[in-house]
């Protein structure tokens, strides 16, 4: 049996522990609030932007725009988005690995696969795995603005309209509730006809869109502005999705830690009480002996 | 007819009016119940939304797109959208001071990204100040 001292030292340090994981759960919780608040009042916005681009595309050659022809898949882009930091339970590892399985996958039958990270967690993970990271951000989703979004947006945007990728996948978590995220590996570019996911799993429905639609200034004038901006906008749903899916894996896993580590101190405190009675025990006995033994 | 101003922030605005004048990119554009199907870029102006005679909502749109369906749902997509009352007056007009200042020196190199930047933020800070003397 550890002595009384070490198994002191133990509680003291479990109990800070417990006191460390359940601030974190505190915090978890005000941001995913904050998170999913953010999330609701983007999703008008982010259907209003996809169902335009459907009727124009539906209106349009896909060959007509860079960002709607299809070309075949040889270089590829792929954006991985994680946090900075861990102790979210499966948030990194679960977007990770799909996004890893997805390259091994398609490895194959494509020239080359690029990995752009947003998160320093992204960027160890594919380190540990030798895989060559083109580029990384980071300090992204502590505080996601549709700024950021659209920076990386044009910068995914300007690769693809350059030729130097054929297609760009993003790979992230898309909110559920606090206990489920669910990963996504899409395609973005180039658009798919259906428009992007808009968060709740619908494509858009193509409204009854009317040959004499009037374009202002051009209609390759609206293309060329509308089509940039669907994708900063869905880059930036994505990072408010792993925003508010990192903060509900975060608010279980410190939970689940929290409630651990009191499960925990009751078992030490058992075994602190038992080797204290004992102890005591020995001491009692020693004396009646040795009074015993006087008396003699 | 419908209009509905639609923001990454929420919907901004949205209700049954008697007509819209929206800062279109190539010129104001007016929209009647029954217009014709439209989809128009937007430049960094105000948006004056028609309640009924002589009631005009002013709005401060800063880019974005208009969206007319079947004659009878205008659909403003902006990424911001202000009234009157999220505007406060000293620090619009101040705000315009300062960009007409910056403006003043990029007077030379006119078109360039720089001067459109300053351009914009003259607009908007003007836009300001207009929606925010409506209070």
């Amino acid at each position: 049996m550890p002595s009384l001292k070490a198994i002191r030292r133990r509680i003291v340090s479990v109990k800070s522990t417990a006191k460390i994981t359940r601030a974190m759960k505190l915090v978890a919780t005000a941001r995913l609030r904050r998170a999913q608040e953010r999330l609701v009042q983007l999703r008008p916005y982010a259907k209003r932007v996809n169902d335009m681009i459907v009727e124009l595309a539906a209106g349009t050659d896909a060959d007509a725009h860079a960002l709607l022809a299809v070309r075949a898949p040889k270089r590829t882009l792929m954006l991985v988005l994680t946090s900075d930091r861990g102790l979210a339970g499966a948030f990194n590892s679960n977007v990770n690995k799909a996004a890893w399985n997805w390259v091994k996958a398609n490895q194959g039958n494509r020239e080359h696969i690029e990995l752009r990270v947003v998160g320093k967690k992204g960027r160890d993970y594919f380190k540990a795995r030798q895989a060559e990271v083109a580029h990384v951000y980071t300090d992204v989703l502590n505080n996601v603005t549709l700024e950021r979004a659209t920076g990386i947006g044009r910068e995914l945007v300007a690769a693809y309209v350059d030729g130097k990728f054929d297609e760009v996948y993003i790979a992230y978590n898309q909110f559920k509730s606090a206990m489920t995220q669910i990963v996504q590996v899409e395609r973005v570019l180039p658009l798919p006809p259906g428009g992007l996911d808009d968060g709740k799993g619908a494509a858009a429905e193509a409204m009854p869109t009317g040959i004499d639609t009037i374009f202002e200034p051009s209609k390759d004038a609206v293309l060329d502005s509308i089509l940039p901006m669907s994708i900063d906008v869905h880059v930036y749903r994505c990072l408010l999705e792993s925003v508010a899916s990192e903060m509900g894996a975060r608010m279980t896993a410190m939970e689940a830690a929290t409630k651990n580590a009191g499960e925990l101190l009751a078992r030490i405190t058992l075994v602190y009480n038992r080797a204290r009675q004992s102890i005591i025990t020995t001491e009692l006995m020693e004396i009646t002996s040795g009074a015993e033994a006087l008396k003699g | 007819m419908k209009v509905e101003i639609v923001t990454p922030v929420g919907i901004k605005y949205s209700g049954d009016v008697q007509g819209e004048i929206a800062p279109g990119a190539s010129g104001d554009l007016g929209i009647l119940p029954g217009h014709q199907a439209l989809l128009s870029g937007l430049r960094t102006g105000v948006c004056i939304v028609q309640l009924g005679p002589h009631n005009d909502l002013l709005l401060a749109v800063d880019g974005g797109y208009v969206h007319v369906v079947g004659g009878q749902t205008v659909t403003i997509t902006t990424e911001l959208c202000e009234k009157a009352e999220d505007i406060v007056l000293d620090v619009a007009r101040k705000q315009l001071e300062e960009a007409t200042a910056e403006l003043a020196q990029t007077r030379e190199d006119v078109a360039t990204e720089l001067w459109k930047v300053r351009k914009r933020a003259v607009d908007l800070a003007e836009t300001r100040v207009r929606v925010g003397a409506t209070k």
